[in-house]
């Protein structure tokens, strides 16, 4: 009789274990979930956060580099989403550590722009273009609008442009062989690219444009490159980003906001992407 | 040391299974936020988009401002859905206080007598170019949503 009441011991005692056990490992991985949660949450509010400074001035609402800001804001007076783009190179041109000290941003957040769209007023002619180790659009002469790819090492540049109600027609400038350059039209025209550039390669597009169209849009843009390229229209960059970029493993939150980037003569299109972690 | 009889064991496997599915099942703390963010963003990202096309002057360019029936709505979507994600479908309506009116400008009965699942976001964006401001209501969808 003495040895049953171990055996029931050591089995009942084997139950409870293997239930607090049980317990044990589900709760906790349950808490590890809410601890996930709670921290990507907290993430979301600091990526929102960093959408007021898109659409306030600041103060003074003139501020310029390196005069300074009480509060920081980057768009214009009254015009929310209205990026200024000598706030935006002022931001810049602190650099981090001091709109730290000036502003509220945390330091675990960044923020950056693509272009989506931009005019093309035939009033408008781009003087300069930075073509050199680059992708370039260069408007020229009212109605062409230069295409061109630059690099040193073997690239590779996919860009799909939108023209809405226009038609255009491509001309090679200097494209090879293994380039492609088609245009579509449905409710206005779509020009697809990819341009194959190799060591000290420059190719490049024409696209005259026969009826201006209000827009032009981006809808695709890709590089595939040993080297960083960066993307112009006329020497002004189609993509930006200002703050650190995430360590690895951070809980990171981002949204999407669409703006416009002011240059004074012209407003570019843009979407912002706002990463807090 | 008292034996203890089959019940007794039954009673206390029964507690903790019981304990078990009390501590198993204790409320968790709201994910709403999360589980809306998409909606949230993309209800944000639609109507900051009809905002910046306003302020680069495309709506007004489009609208008519003496007789709202004769815009072009043709080229007023075709505005509007270019800057969206390609994964993203949109569905337009524009009100301008008396009629409603579909993405191709024909009147409708009521505004927002459409399908729409759950996971779409609306995105109302009105601008006051004429004598009755016109409200744009975006309605989007994530694809792979």
């Amino acid at each position: 009789m003495k040895g049953q009441t171990w055996v029931e011991f050591i089995v009942a005692t084997s139950i409870f274990l293997l239930s607090i056990g049980f317990i044990f490992i589900t709760a906790s991985g349950n808490l590890k979930e809410e601890i996930q949660k709670s921290q990507q949450q907290a993430s979301c509010l600091k990526a929102y956060e960093l959408e007021n400074f898109l659409r306030q001035p600041g103060a003074p609402a003139d501020w310029t580099f390196p005069s300074g800001f009480s509060i920081f804001g980057l768009s214009g007076n009254n015009t929310p989403l209205v990026i200024q783009n000598d706030k935006w190179q002022g931001m810049k041109s602190f650099g981090f550590a001091n709109i730290s000290q000036n502003s509220t941003p945390s330091q675990s957040w960044h923020v950056s722009y693509d272009v989506y769209a931009f005019e093309f007023d035939p009033a408008i002619s781009d003087s300069s273009c930075t073509t050199e180790n680059a992708i370039t659009l260069c408007r020229n002469s009212g109605s062409y609008l230069n295409i061109t790819a630059n690099s040193t090492s073997q690239s590779q540049t996919k860009l799909k442009l939108f023209l809405p109600f226009s038609s255009a027609t491509l001309i090679g400038l200097t494209n090879e062989s293994d380039d492609v350059a088609n245009a579509t039209s449905a409710n206005g025209t779509s020009v697809i690219l990819q341009l194959n550039t190799n060591s000290t390669d420059e190719d490049s597009v024409s696209l005259h444009l026969l009826a201006t169209p209000n827009l032009i849009f981006i809808e695709q843009f890709n590089v595939e490159s040993g080297q960083y390229l960066p993307f112009y229209l006329g020497n002004i960059s189609l993509q930006d980003s200002f703050g650190p970029f995430a360590p690895p493993n951070a809980m990171i939150c981002d949204t999407k906001v669409s703006g416009l980037l002011n240059l004074t003569t012209e407003n570019l299109l843009v979407n912002f992407n706002l990463e807090g972690w | 040391m008292n034996k203890k009889g089959l019940f007794f064991w039954i009673e206390l496997l029964l507690l903790i299974v019981v304990l078990a599915l009390v501590i198993l099942n204790f409320p968790r703390s709201g994910d709403s936020f999360l589980a809306n963010k998409d909606s949230l963003d993309l209800q944000n990202l639609g109507f900051t988009t009809l905002q910046s096309l306003d302020n680069a002057g495309i709506l007004e360019n489009f609208t008519n401002i003496n007789n709202f029936a004769q815009s072009n709505f043709t080229k007023l979507s075709v505005y509007i859905k270019s800057p969206l994600p390609s994964t993203v479908l949109a569905n337009i309506e524009y009100f301008n206080g008396t009629d409603c009116r579909s993405e191709s400008g024909s009147v409708i009965a009521i505004c927002g007598n459409i399908t729409r699942t759950k996971d779409t976001a609306t995105a109302e964006y009105t601008y006051a170019k004429l004598a009755n401001p016109i409200t744009i209501k975006l309605y989007l969808r994530r694809i792979l949503g």
